[in-house]
């Protein structure tokens, strides 16, 4: 398993819109992924989930990946939240 | 508010009794189909655990057509501002497709042994409302999810619409409510009896239920936790008790219960071509009161002496257009011809209150019973208005109709609508149409304020009739609807009384007729006072017209009208009601009342 703590850097933070984005680059995988804020962990292939963290800007979260493509897998994840998922 | 009693050994369930209030009479034994009324709300239901693999393919399936259904949308409307429509229904689509979340839900079905929609509601709410804590713009994510959840539910509500429709044996409905609107989508043939958890005897659901003739109790407060689907259940709509799995003994007491009370029903046969008229020749009009079209042969049947009451919202509700001049023509003429030479009273559009039309926009308001409703409509859109009244006009010259105007507060809107009555024969002459210019118009006398003014009132028309379901509502203050304060809500209210009295009489020293269209009509302990009071007409549901017709032609006038003096000059509704069920009791030994 890999991981890695970030910060939320895109001004409205996971919203519905970059949830979205989030969930389905995180499909495209075969690892697990998770996201952690605090003491809550979410499954970051369920929408649902992802908009729970309710993760606004500056909130920091970790990400963590476990399977076959995990490095493949964390990598993109991170670069969309360094992307700003596009946003901004 | 109910007993579980222990009950032989081969009995795997427990009997359960639950009080509730009697709102259409007989006995009904059968199984329990749940239904869920329009609000976007999913009730709470016990399933079995034989049931939790059809709740979750239920879901599964509704979940793929509305996603379905989200695609094929979008697809539709492919302009140009839709690029941040369409990130919305991508996430909607998300939302709908996500295996992790619909898994959850599945979870709740399985371990908490509850119905597919009230799960679903339950795990969105739950998720909405953190999302709605942190506030934000994640708020407004969590009204996005209320807007997925409104659309699954009311699928999934549909669907037992149409189950309960496509049902091989008839089945007892129950529900938390019953609207009119929903009602209206059901196949009246497949329910033989109504239990709800709200309602009082003037509940839509009450009303249903005496029109489509099948026993009722509401206001059980808490039934649909209670009972599953599928399960046995009685319900005597003559005490008011609902028997969830009754064990052999019971059904078999039942049975009896019941055999005796039809064969009492059979024995009031013999009145149906008798006047309603007292010892001492006092003739009353004793007529019935419509809902839905399709019962004008249980009128005649019955044996009232015409329509006293034509509600027409069923032409309005559950569709999304206006119905227009000539489909109203066709159904009045068709009524009319029917039920000539007895006349029908029409009641025009009384929508708006508890009872919204798809066709006509009634912005949500604070107290719709108070609101934009009836001639406040009418007047407003009187295109409406005008179209309805041609109707009435001309059906008249195919039978004997009469219009009947609601919610009526002064005498500016009465002149009002009687100047569009006017107007509407002038266009009716100019476009060479057959009518009946001395067509008789009638006032709903049913708020307060009409029924202090009835003597001006009664100068300017034909014929009063008054509505107690909501005279009363208005009188006492009392929302019907309102289990919790339904018991305050009183036909036999001493001001109820003498408010009817002054109406009576205010009619009579203008020389129209005065009637009574409300529940109150077929109040066993009313009917003497009333007749006592002068009543000229009493319209009630066709079920209702034997037992009352009795009443009328065992009872002197002369009599009557003592007591409805004495009565008068009683100071609580609980002295008169416990006066006239002394009353009736000696005078009608067998009578349920």
């Amino acid at each position: 398993m890999v991981e890695k703590k970030l910060a939320v850097r895109n001004k409205m933070g996971l919203h519905a819109r970059p949830s979205s984005k989030l969930v389905q680059k995180a499909s495209t995988f075969k690892s697990d992924i998770h996201i952690k804020r605090d003491d809550q962990i979410v499954n970051g292939k369920s929408i649902m989930g992802v908009m729970m963290l309710a993760a606004a800007m500056e909130t920091e979260l970790t990400i963590s990946a476990n399977g076959a493509d995990e490095e493949q897998a964390l990598a993109a994840m991170v670069e969309l939240f360094e992307s700003k998922f596009g946003e901004d | 508010m109910f007993d579980a009693m222990p009950k032989q050994k081969q009995e795997l369930k427990a009997q359960m009794i639950l009080q509730g209030v009697a709102a259409s009479p007989g006995i009904a034994m059968g199984s329990a189909f749940f239904l869920a009324d329009d609000r976007v709300k999913a009730e709470r239901r016990a399933i079995a655990v034989a049931e939790v693999p059809q709740e979750i393919e239920k879901l599964k399936a509704v979940l793929e057509i509305t996603r379905q259904e989200l695609i094929e949308n979008s697809a539709q409307s492919g302009s140009e501002p839709a690029k941040d429509q369409d990130r919305i229904v991508e996430v909607h689509r998300m939302v709908l497709d996500d295996e992790y979340f619909f898994g959850e839900v599945n979870a709740t079905i399985r371990d908490e042994l509850v119905n597919a929609d009230y799960a679903f509601q339950e795990r969105i709410n739950q998720y909405a409302e953190q999302l709605r804590k942190r506030g934000g713009h994640f708020s407004e994510i969590a009204e996005e999810l209320h807007d997925i959840k409104n659309k699954v539910i009311r699928r999934l509500n549909g669907d037992r619409r149409q189950l309960l429709n496509q049902a091989e044996d008839a089945v007892i409905v129950v529900s938390h409510d019953l609207t009119t609107s929903v009602a209206l989508t059901l196949n009246r043939h497949k329910i033989k009896g109504i239990a709800t958890d709200l309602g009082g005897k003037t509940s839509h659901a009450a009303l249903l239920a005496r029109a489509y003739r099948v026993p009722a109790v509401v206001g059980l407060r808490e039934i649909i936790g209670a009972i599953k689907n599928d399960d046995r259940i009685i319900v005597d709509g003559n005490n008011g008790v609902v028997l969830v799995n009754p064990d052999k003994a019971t059904s078999a007491q039942y049975r009896a219960k019941r055999n005796k009370w039809l064969a009492a029903v059979k024995k009031l046969d013999h009145l149906r071509d008798l006047p309603a008229r007292t010892i001492d020749n006092r003739d009353l009009t004793l007529a019935a009161n419509l809902e839905y079209a399709d019962e004008v042969k249980d009128v005649l049947a019955h044996g009232a002496a015409g329509i006293g009451l034509l509600r027409t919202e069923y032409l309005y509700l559950g569709r999304d257009c206006l119905p227009d001049e000539e489909e109203q023509f066709q159904e009045y003429s068709r009524i009319a011809k029917a039920i000539k030479p007895h006349p029908v009273i029409i009641r025009t559009m009384d929508v708006g209150g508890d009872k919204s039309p798809q066709c006509i926009d009634i912005p949500p308001e604070a107290n719709p019973m108070l609101g934009w409703r009836a001639i406040r409509i009418s007047l407003e859109r009187p295109e409406i208005f005008i179209a309805q009244i041609k109707a009435i006009l001309r059906a008249n010259t195919r039978g004997n109709a009469r219009i009947l105007l609601p919610m009526i507060s002064g005498i500016e809107q009465l002149d009002e609508a009687l100047a569009l009555i006017e107007k509407t024969k002038r266009q009716l002459r100019k476009q060479g149409q057959a009518f009946e210019p001395d067509t008789e118009v009638g006032v709903m006398i049913e708020i307060p304020s009409a029924a202090l003014l009835a003597d001006a009132i009664a100068e300017r028309v034909d014929f009063l009739s008054i509505g107690t379901n909501d005279l009363v509502q208005y009188l006492l203050a009392v929302d019907r609807g309102n289990e919790r304060i339904a018991h305050l809500f009183e036909n036999l209210h001493p001001a109820v009384l003498r408010v009817i009295k002054n109406v009576i009489d205010a009619g009579h020293s203008k020389g129209v007729w005065v009637g009574m269209c409300g529940e109150m009509a077929a109040d066993r302990l009313a009917t003497v006072l009333l007749v006592g009071m002068k009543i000229d007409e009493l319209s009630v549901s066709p079920i209702d017209v034997p037992e009352i017709k009795k009443i009328i032609r065992h009872t002197s006038f002369k009599e009557a009208e003592k007591l409805a003096q004495q009565v008068l000059n009683f100071s609580t509704a609980k002295e008169i009601i416990h006066f006239m069920r002394q009353y009736m009791r000696r005078r009608f030994k067998d009578m349920v009342l």
